[in-house]
């Protein structure tokens, strides 16, 4: 039944970007599928939000080996949407935030990801180290608030999705006014300059608020960098058989990269930098099974 | 018994030759939970006119005796201050739906009512000659007047005009209720947000009881519904925040076999047995899994009604979420008058916040009260129960003179609350908006 409906996904994109190209009609968006990654925009008292869809996040981001330099330009929406000195804009606010299901039994998985697997972004602390985390990153306390957040993500990008085709949105990039977006309504303000509880669960927000300058003259390859977020994975389960993080951790944030927004509007990634103990474990893993493969060649040998 | 149907007939064909040019027709829709309310209202307002002119027939969709729970009827006869005959026809689809259907947007699903000519054969009596079991012939008509458990403002049609600008009419009250066998007693606003997020909970959560590792499912409205507007508001869950609700695909009279979390657009494709396009919610553009329920307090009664001992519980996409059978309880929220007919079946009346209505409450299977005592209405209008709203009475914004607006007016003012209802002018409390804080 799964993959009969997944089947008829993949259909009824087709047919939607069909019906695009040959007469215009009304469709879904088709640059935006449930599980990319959403970056978007808010800023206080302005009535236009802007949304940015990035690509799939467990096929583009998760382990990326890579950094991802200039994916996309959204000059012109930002321009269009909140002016031309968005750059130095003090009251504009650039999150980050994905999911493709939000099913709390069923065991189906997107690219390896399990139903609620969040892809949420945090406001880094400075510069850092490029290939670092530096953010505090994010527990989520119970499997309800996975549900909550993963339900939240999702309703934010409904408007953005536009399966009724009524906002005629078709692109990646979309400038979405607040009569229509849920940004603002999945990242409300407690009063000026205070975010309030981002997705119904995350206390203070998720986004990074823009500064008068730069945020940093240069972060890795990107010049002239105005937002800097860290992207973190959080997983609801760890039990489905064949997943991406079988067995490992849950509810707890894992730094996949950062996502970059330099000041000619040039999006970027910069992926996560395994630690230096993460080396070590390839590394011991890598002699473990050497030795097993030795230890089994010779015992063959003997055998024979 | 002659004489009187003879009166009765010419004063019908007196006043319908007299008055020819005056004939007026006033559509009804809106609020399901205050459907019996509205029914009986419109009833007593023809049964108001005095006995000499009194002249009036009327046909409905359910079983003679019971017009006050149709969903669609229609009452043509001799209104009270008004000189020609006067067509009231009523089509109940949900408050939020109701509203919908008097402003001016694309309406998917737009009330049908059932056509006039379906009480040619019948002839009027002063104490109203009954058409029961009408349910073909429905058409789509424009409506005038709806009836809504929610505010205007808390619906996506705030922006539009409608009259009047006080539309509460009266006070409507609601009940959380459990499923036959349901051992709840209680539920919070907190419990009930946790319930709505997840789609279900374990039992613990609702007894404090460890061992109590059963699941209790969340069970509702779709978004045209005001009861569930109520219930979203009430709960602080948020109008406009998305949910995770099952409905039943199939069931026995007494027993519920599968439950299922309500699909995008309330099918799946191919579509399962027991599904229902209806149940999609489509009003605030969100008809997304898990967002759907009932689009009738109803079918939603009945279910409540049944008990749950090895349900198949379906995911959004059709599989089955568990592995194996549940023996499970449903939750859900109600108006009194559907939660009265869903206990009489078996379900349980809950507390809310830690008050109950417990005269009303009564005991599950039995007969029991069928309107609140005067300690159950005291909770209510001292503020210790918040489960209310006020019930409004829209009309469109073009009706501010004439017979249309003599029959709103009419019926406004002559309200029989029936069993959901307080007056008023009984409230020692009052709320700015739906949900929001209750005080003196």
């Amino acid at each position: 039944m799964k993959l009969f409906k997944n089947k008829l996904r993949v259909l009824a994109l087709a047919a939607g970007s069909l019906a695009i190209t040959l007469a215009g009609a009304n469709a879904a968006n088709s640059f935006y599928t449930p599980g990319d990654l959403v970056l978007y925009f808010q800023q206080e008292g302005d009535t236009d939000t802007v949304y940015v869809s990035l690509g799939n996040t467990a096929t583009v981001f998760r382990d990326a080996t890579s950094d991802i330099l200039n994916t996309i330009n959204i000059s012109t929406q930002l321009n269009a949407a909140f002016g031309a000195n968005w750059a130095t804009a003090t009251n504009l606010y650039m999150g980050v935030a994905g999911v493709w299901g939000i099913s709390s039994t069923n065991s189906s998985l997107q690219n390896g990801d399990p139903h609620r697997t969040l892809y949420v972004g945090q406001s880094r602390s400075g510069v850092g180290t490029v290939g670092e985390a530096n953010s505090a990153g994010y527990t989520v306390n119970t499997d309800t608030s996975m549900d909550i957040g993963a339900t939240n993500i999702r309703d934010m990008n409904i408007p953005f999705d536009d399966a009724s085709g009524v906002n005629g949105y078709n692109s990646a990039a979309v400038v979405s006014p607040t009569s229509v977006s849920a940004i603002d309504n999945k990242n409300p303000f407690l009063s000026p300059g205070l975010q309030g509880d981002a997705f119904g669960i995350f206390g203070g927000g998720v986004q990074q608020v823009g500064t008068a300058g730069t945020f940093a003259a240069s972060f890795g390859a990107v010049s002239n960098v105005e937002f800097a977020l860290d992207l973190y994975r959080i997983q609801a389960r760890n039990d489905v058989v064949g997943q991406y993080g079988e067995g490992a951790g849950i509810r707890s944030g894992t730094y996949e990269g950062s996502l970059v927004l330099d000041s000619t509007g040039n999006v970027s990634y910069t992926a996560a930098v395994p630690e230096p103990a993460t080396y070590a474990l390839f590394g011991s893993a890598a002699l473990v099974i050497g030795f097993i493969a030795v230890r089994r060649r010779k015992m063959s040998e003997k055998q024979s | 018994m002659k004489l009187k149907s003879i009166l009765g007939g010419v004063a019908w064909a007196l006043a319908f030759i007299a008055s020819a040019h005056a004939d007026v027709t006033v559509n009804f829709t809106g609020a399901t939970a205050f459907q019996k309310a509205t029914l009986e209202s419109i009833k007593a307002r023809f049964l108001a006119e005095p006995i000499a002119t009194r002249s009036f027939k009327f046909a409905h969709d359910k079983a003679a005796g019971g017009f006050n729970g149709a969903k669609r009827s229609i009452f043509i006869g001799k209104f009270p201050g008004i000189s020609g005959i006067t067509t009231i026809k009523c089509c109940f689809t949900g408050s939020v739906e109701g509203i919908r259907a008097l402003v001016p947007v694309v309406d998917p699903l737009p009330p049908t009512y059932l056509p006039s000519s379906v009480l040619d054969g019948t002839t009027a009596t002063d104490t109203g000659a009954e058409l029961a079991n009408v349910t073909t012939g429905q058409v789509p008509e424009p409506s005038d007047i709806a009836f809504s458990d929610v505010a205007k403002s808390s619906t996506p049609y705030g922006a539009y005009p409608l009259q009047p600008s006080t539309p509460a009419a009266g006070v409507i009250v609601f009940t959380m209720i459990g499923s036959e066998g349901c051992p709840i007693s209680n539920v919070t606003a907190q419990q009930f947000r946790a319930l709505l997020s997840k789609g279900f909970q374990p039992l613990r959560l609702f007894t404090g009881v460890a061992t109590d590792t059963q699941k209790v499912f969340a069970t509702g409205r779709n978004d045209g519904s005001g009861t569930r507007t109520t219930y979203l508001a009430e709960t602080g869950f948020g109008i406009t925040n998305t949910v995770k609700q099952y409905v039943t695909n199939e069931s026995t009279a007494t027993e519920l076999t599968t439950i299922q979390l309500v699909p995008a657009g309330g099918v799946n494709d191919p579509a399962l047995p027991g599904q229902s396009t209806a149940n999609a919610s489509t009003v605030w553009g969100q008809d997304v899994d898990g967002n759907g329920g009932y689009d009738s307090g109803g079918t939603l009664k009945g279910d409540l009604g049944k008990t749950g001992t090895s349900v198949t519980v379906l995911d959004e996409f059709g599989d089955d979420a568990f592995g194996a059978p549940q023996n499970l309880f449903l939750v859900s929220w109600l108006s009194l008058n559907d939660a009265v007919t869903a206990r009489q079946n078996g379900a349980k009346i809950l507390g809310y916040n830690g008050v109950i209505l417990s005269d009303i409450a009564g005991t599950p299977g039995q007969a029991g009260n069928t309107t609140m005592s005067a300690a159950d209405i005291a909770k209510v209008t001292e503020g210790a129960y918040t489960a209310w709203g006020y019930e409004n009475m829209y009309r469109l914004n073009s009706i501010t003179s004439g017979d249309k607006l003599a029959v709103y007016d009419a019926i406004k003012s002559n309200l029989v609350l029936s069993t959901a209802g307080i007056a008023l002018t009984d409230m020692h409390t009052g709320r700015a908006v739906d949900g929001g804080v209750v005080a003196p």
